[in-house]
């Protein structure tokens, strides 16, 4: 993947946005986990 | 014709062979340090003895042989699967000289374990491992989930355009920015901003499980190196059950997803672009697959009443699916679980998401969701070309950073590797077979658990497990790590060597 970097942003604000935005895709993969759970408990449980 | 490698291609192997040395060298000397500091005297005495071997070696190979001959792609290809080889026998030279270990070659698949990130471990009585020892074997996982040459030639500036080659033959095919020095510095830098918050996060979590704050430290640095870098080794011998703690199995379940992203994803997020991430062929292959192999799970273990509470199924079913997705290995259960309670659909399930792993140009193993997806698009593809009349131009498209279409050499790639995986799996599941000990649901889990460099471990591999079924799973770890591009290099290397004619 070649991309454009923001030469001109501190690298420490880059790495807040990037941990943030991976710690939110890991919050929504949760959601999505416990949501499959919740549903197969409900209708099999 | 095929030719003969010269002398000079020989020096030019030598000379960053002995540089990889060099770095490994450089190490063990962490752990050295541990070992004094902790007055682990036995321990200090096998790490001095390793580094000092790798360190002399190391730097008369790179002394007598140096060089400024550019690398081609083969010399590329040939020395990361060398240096792959070697490395793991130097550093299970510590390993054994430790006296944990049954013989050498339990040390070699231990050390083969933690450099290809597979984390399977037969060493004995894990729980009683002195500080040092622990530190090793998880900094070992970082050295080989960050890509060891990478690390070393970077470290030692051997020129952006030089290790090019490289970067490649790991595995690592994304090229993230145009220089792979500073490729190699932005994935450390990802790697630094985690050990910093990551090691912090379970710190805190250890500390509110009741843990002192030394022993929280231990175990969150620990835990650090063997999640984001999905490795899955563990302190402890009944890993994250050991902690009894929900916001710990989150945060291990969060390193590990963020270990499984690839780093040019990572790439991506730090520039503010989610979209290129949920748009890429790589990210929609995990998603779906995931979901659907999760839904499998829970399906199998509510059906054999393994589980019957949504927390259960979460905290066990979900957490074995990302570890296995992640190609961590970490373990919730105990191994035998999954043979006696979990059914046939849920372990099943498991193997499926351990043999497709998780991206390509991250810390992880397996086919690669890439693959997959690819092989999918071909399928469709494929089967488009024959419903069209046959004037019509198919042409097909996917996101992978950048809107690409999907060619035939890209098809023929994927599709080869993937066959390579599914017949190393079934090949390590005969081995297996071969010593009459297990059935075929144990030897088939744990050899796409191997080949993928999982460690999700269903019981076969132990400290008393049969010597070639051992040494078979060595070879699958090297191969699976390299994604067998690199060895077959080397392995034509070595025919040309023999029989290649002489340059003019």
């Amino acid at each position: 993947m070649m991309a454009t970097t923001r030469r001109d942003e501190p690298w420490r604000r880059q790495a807040v946005r990037g941990v943030g935005l991976v710690i939110a895709l890991g919050l929504t993969v949760f959601a999505i986990g416990a949501l499959i759970s919740v549903a197969f408990v409900l209708v099999m449980g | 014709m095929i030719l003969r490698p010269g002398a000079d291609d020989i020096r030019l192997i030598a000379f960053y062979l002995g540089k990889v040395l060099l770095g490994l060298g450089l190490v063990m000397l962490v752990p050295t340090v541990i070992a004094l500091f902790a007055q682990e005297w036995n321990s200090a005495t096998a790490f001095v003895v390793g580094a000092s071997l790798c360190i002399i070696v190391g730097s008369a190979s790179s002394a007598r042989f140096a060089t400024r001959r550019p690398l081609t792609w083969a010399h590329g290809m040939v020395i990361v699967a060398l240096a792959w080889l070697i490395g793991a026998v130097f550093a299970a030279i510590p390993m054994y000289l430790s006296g944990r270990f049954g013989d050498p070659l339990a040390a070699l698949f231990e050390a083969m374990s933690g450099l290809t990130t597979t984390g399977m471990s037969v060493i004995h009585d894990l729980d009683h491992t002195p500080l040092s020892e622990d530190l090793y074997r998880h900094l070992l996982q970082f050295a080989g989930g960050q890509g060891i040459v990478i690390v070393v030639l970077s470290l030692f500036a051997a020129g952006g355009a030089r290790i090019a080659s490289l970067y490649v033959s790991e595995a690592r095919d994304e090229r993230i920015l145009p220089n792979f020095i500073r490729t190699a510095r932005f994935i450390f830098m990802v790697a630094g901003t985690f050990l910093v918050l990551g090691t912090t996060a379970l710190f805190l979590a250890l500390l509110g499980a009741g843990f002192t704050p030394a022993r929280a430290i231990y175990h969150a640095i620990n835990l650090f190196f063997a999640s984001f870098d999905t490795g899955g080794f563990s302190v402890m011998q009944s890993s994250i059950i050991y902690y009894h703690s929900l916001s710990v199995e989150l945060i291990v379940m969060l390193l590990m997803m963020a270990g499984t992203l690839s780093f040019g994803l990572h790439f991506a997020l730090w520039n503010g672009n989610p979209r290129d991430v949920l748009r890429h062929l790589e990210t929609r292959t995990l998603a779906i697959t995931s979901t659907l192999f999760f839904a499998a799970v829970a399906f199998g273990l509510l059906r054999t009443g393994t589980y019957d509470s949504t927390e259960a199924l979460f905290r066990k079913g979900f957490f074995t699916l990302v570890s296995a997705v992640s190609s961590t290995g970490h373990q919730v259960n105990v191994g035998d679980t999954y043979l006696t309670d979990w059914g046939v659909l849920a372990p099943a399930a498991i193997v499926g998401a351990m043999a497709i792993g998780g991206m390509a140009s991250s810390t992880a193993g397996g086919i690669k969701a890439i693959r997959i997806g690819i092989a999918f698009k071909t399928l469709v593809h494929d089967v488009k070309r024959i419903l069209l009349p046959e004037s019509a131009l198919v042409v097909t498209t996917y996101h992978a950073g950048k809107r690409r279409t999907l060619r035939d050499e890209t098809s023929r790639a994927a599709t080869t590797v993937l066959l390579l995986f599914l017949v190393t799996h079934l090949f390590g599941a005969m081995v297996g077979l071969l010593y009459g000990e297990f059935d075929i649901t144990q030897t088939l889990f744990e050899s796409v658990s191997v080949g993928s460099n999982i460690g999700v471990s269903i019981g076969v591999v132990s400290p008393e497990m049969p010597h070639g079924l051992m040494a078979v799973y060595i070879v699958m770890m090297w191969l699976g790590r390299l994604e067998y591009v690199a060895v077959f290099a080397l392995m034509g290397y070595l025919l040309s060597l023999a029989r290649g004619k002489a340059k003019a």
